[in-house]
């Protein structure tokens, strides 16, 4: 196992993917999700009377529905840690598909798996071959493919990842350029795609001050960026926010003074989904006790709240972390909650 | 004399009887008529209007008439009739398939509605149907007994009872769509007949086969508006015709919503909408803010003079392409999903 941690957190470090990821941190990983680092490899003694292994999937299907690099890598992590052999991959029909397909074709290159098939359709004989099934998509695709998982013969793990939302959280005594910066970062980094990305910020303050920080700085920073041209549907989409926005009266910031960016200050604190394409609600909230009522609606559906200082509280979020780190999860980041290893294996107890 | 509510609807009633007639000057004044008449006596309009600084002083054609936004209609606090709240008998609203909050077109009386959609009825399909003859009509949708606040049941009772047999009929009631009826009714008619319906509607049937009778005619509408079931309009109306032997000529989508009192029509899979004599649409750009040159993608606002009651200028959530006086109907603007992040649908659902 040592020899491919190090090969695998050498390959990481090239790639800059986790500035953490080392033996030791990988090794961890394994301890913290399965209890022992070779419990893969050999049973571990659990006490006197018990000992475990864990039997990871060699084929492993894998349902991109519209993800991100940064998924893409953790899971494929995730694959090699596991030693899986052989993945299937249904990639997405984003534009992110050719990077997806590269990243992947990475971990084939540096013989991390040992096969990799794409596939554009999900026969049942795929489905039949693969020891565990990970999907990413909607709700209704998370349940399509669960159905015809839990209607296999042959026992297999299903892991489904579904859509979810984030936020931020801005506390009085942070309002500042330094803040609004990093806030930048958490909303424009990838577009503003992806289920890390935030809707909106809850500012405990003064929300205009934070709006014309975050403008001063979008500013700055713009150019730099090289953020992807708006489609007629968005463009379209923004200005009919945008027209929203100001039939409640609510006020408008446009930096760039174009459709490129919004940011809309809102004085309804109630949680709303953005229409996306670059456009960033920012609401007022008295506290986080208020915070947590305005956000009980989507509990179900909440990934990151950023905080521009961390005070985990109970919302239903499946990670908090420090604003500027939206979009960059840890290597311990467990996905909607969801065990990051443990899911994929399976167990045999040896009493 | 200043206009009055009772004035203009009849103006724009005799300018709909005499359409074939209607003239391009004629439309402008009339419209700006109406622009002056909902400034003065709708306050939400008027509000809105103020907010673009446009007053009946700035707006001197029919294209600088603003248009409200849509999501007006959705605001429980904004009422948009050009006649007092106490007047209004009924309102028609929104599916609300892709929002919670269901828009509210309120009215006093539809003789006018009732006109607007007889004649474009008579417009669009007199090519199809000989109208001194009464037309089979199958309609899957709910009747207006039951769907109260649906414009689209008030259109196809209105179509029934000017154009219909005693047995033309609605086929949906408690969420049911009688399919055994529609069966039985299209294996037996002699005559050819009018099916109409929301494309979800249509969709839901189409794993099954119901051969119309010759010259027969299907009009559906609302696309697929934030359901789970998406389909390219080429594949739907592919399906449609399989589904109904029916030939390409024969398969319609018509372009309408509770905010309006007129719609428009496309015939086949590629047609563009027409729009009746009393209405017409702009394309904005959303960069410039101004209209769209011919060709290029943008908003779509339509002009509907029959909207004597509300707002004669509604900017949609469409986006489309002028062709001359034709619109190629592009879909919604609303957000698709994109990532792993949820639309508001999905939220709310």
């Amino acid at each position: 196992m040592k020899p491919l941690l190090k090969r695998l957190a050498k390959f990481l470090n090239q790639h800059r993917v986790w500035p953490d990821a080392n033996e030791k941190t990988l090794s961890q990983l394994i301890k913290l999700e399965l209890g022992h680092a070779d419990i893969l490899s050999k049973p571990c003694r659990i006490n006197k009377q018990v000992k475990l292994r864990a039997h990871a999937p060699k084929t492993v299907l894998l349902i991109c529905a519209g993800n991100l690099s940064v998924a893409v890598w953790q899971i494929f992590t995730r694959l090699t840690l596991l030693n899986v052999k052989t993945v299937y991959l249904k990639p997405p029909t984003s534009p992110y598909q050719q990077e997806i397909k590269k990243i992947a074709q990475l971990f084939l290159k540096n013989r991390f798996v040992q096969h990799l098939h794409f596939i554009q359709t999900i026969s049942d004989a795929t489905i039949q071959k693969a020891d565990a099934v990970i999907v990413y998509g909607n709700d209704s695709t998370l349940e399509t493919f669960r159905k015809r998982v839990i209607g296999e013969k042959k026992k297999k793990r299903f892991l489904g990842y579904g859509h979810k939302l984030s936020c931020g959280i801005i506390f009085s005594q942070d309002i500042n350029p330094s803040t609004a910066q990093k806030v930048v970062t958490d909303f424009l980094t990838y577009n503003q795609e992806g289920c890390l990305s935030p809707h909106l910020f809850y500012v405990l303050g003064n929300v205009d001050q934070l709006a014309c920080l975050l403008s001063q700085a979008i500013k700055k920073s713009f150019k730099k960026l090289s953020l992807p041209p708006l489609t007629s549907q968005q463009k379209a989409q923004i200005y009919l926010a945008r027209q929203e926005a100001l039939l409640h009266k609510n006020k408008v910031f446009t930096p760039t003074d174009d459709l490129n960016i919004t940011l809309i200050v809102e004085k309804n604190s109630t949680f709303k989904t953005s229409c996306l394409h670059r456009v960033l609600h920012l609401k007022p909230a008295r506290n986080l006790a208020h915070v947590t009522k305005l956000l009980a609606p989507i509990r179900p559906h909440l990934s990151t709240v950023s905080m521009s200082r961390v005070k985990p509280f109970d919302c239903g979020a499946a990670r908090f972390c420090p604003i500027g780190q939206m979009q960059f999860p840890s290597l311990f980041w467990k996905q909607d909650g969801f065990g990051t290893l443990s899911e994929l294996v399976t167990w045999e107890t040896i009493e | 004399m200043p206009a009055t509510l009772q004035t203009l609807t009849q103006k724009v009633r005799l300018f709909i009887r005499s359409a074939n007639a209607a003239n391009s000057l004629l439309f402008d004044n009339l419209a700006l008529e109406l622009f002056h008449f909902h400034y003065h006596h709708n306050p939400g309009y008027r509000k809105y209007c103020r907010q673009l600084n446009q007053t009946p002083h700035t707006v001197t054609h029919w294209h600088q008439i603003p248009a409200i936004p849509q999501t007006s209609f959705k605001q429980a606090k904004t009422w948009l009739t050009a006649f007092p709240k106490p007047e209004a008998k009924n309102y028609f609203e929104t599916s609300g398939t892709t929002s919670a909050r269901k828009g509210k077109n309120y009215f006093k009386d539809l003789a006018l509605y009732h006109l607007a959609s007889a004649t474009g009825f008579r417009f669009t399909f007199q090519k199809h149907f000989d109208l001194k003859k009464k037309i089979l009509f199958l309609f899957l949708k709910e009747s207006p007994q039951e769907a109260n606040h649906s414009s689209l049941s008030y259109m196809f009772q209105n179509w029934k009872r000017t154009f219909g047999t005693s047995s033309s009929r609605f086929l949906i009631s408690q969420n049911h769509l009688d399919i055994a009826t529609l069966s039985k009714i299209v294996k037996t008619s002699q005559t050819p007949i009018f099916l109409a319906g929301t494309a979800f509607a249509f969709a839901s049937l189409l794993d099954k086969k119901f051969p119309l009778p010759k010259s027969s005619v299907i009009m559906e509408t609302g696309g697929f508006k934030g359901k789970t079931r998406e389909m390219s309009k080429k594949d739907f109306y592919q399906a449609l015709r399989k589904q109904f032997q029916v030939p390409d000529k024969a398969v319609y989508n018509e372009y309408g919503m509770t905010e309006l009192f007129s719609q428009a029509y496309a015939c086949g899979a590629t047609g563009y909408h027409q729009f009746p004599p009393w209405m017409r649409f702009r394309i904005l750009n959303p960069e410039t803010q101004q209209l769209a040159s011919p060709g290029n993608p943008g908003i779509i606002e339509l002009i509907d003079l029959a909207n004597v009651q509300s707002c004669l200028a509604i900017q949609t959530e469409d986006l489309g392409i002028q062709h001359g006086n034709r619109l190629e109907l592009l879909g919604r603007t609303s957000p698709e999903i994109r990532g792993c992040s949820l639309t508001a649908e999905d939220l709310l659902t």
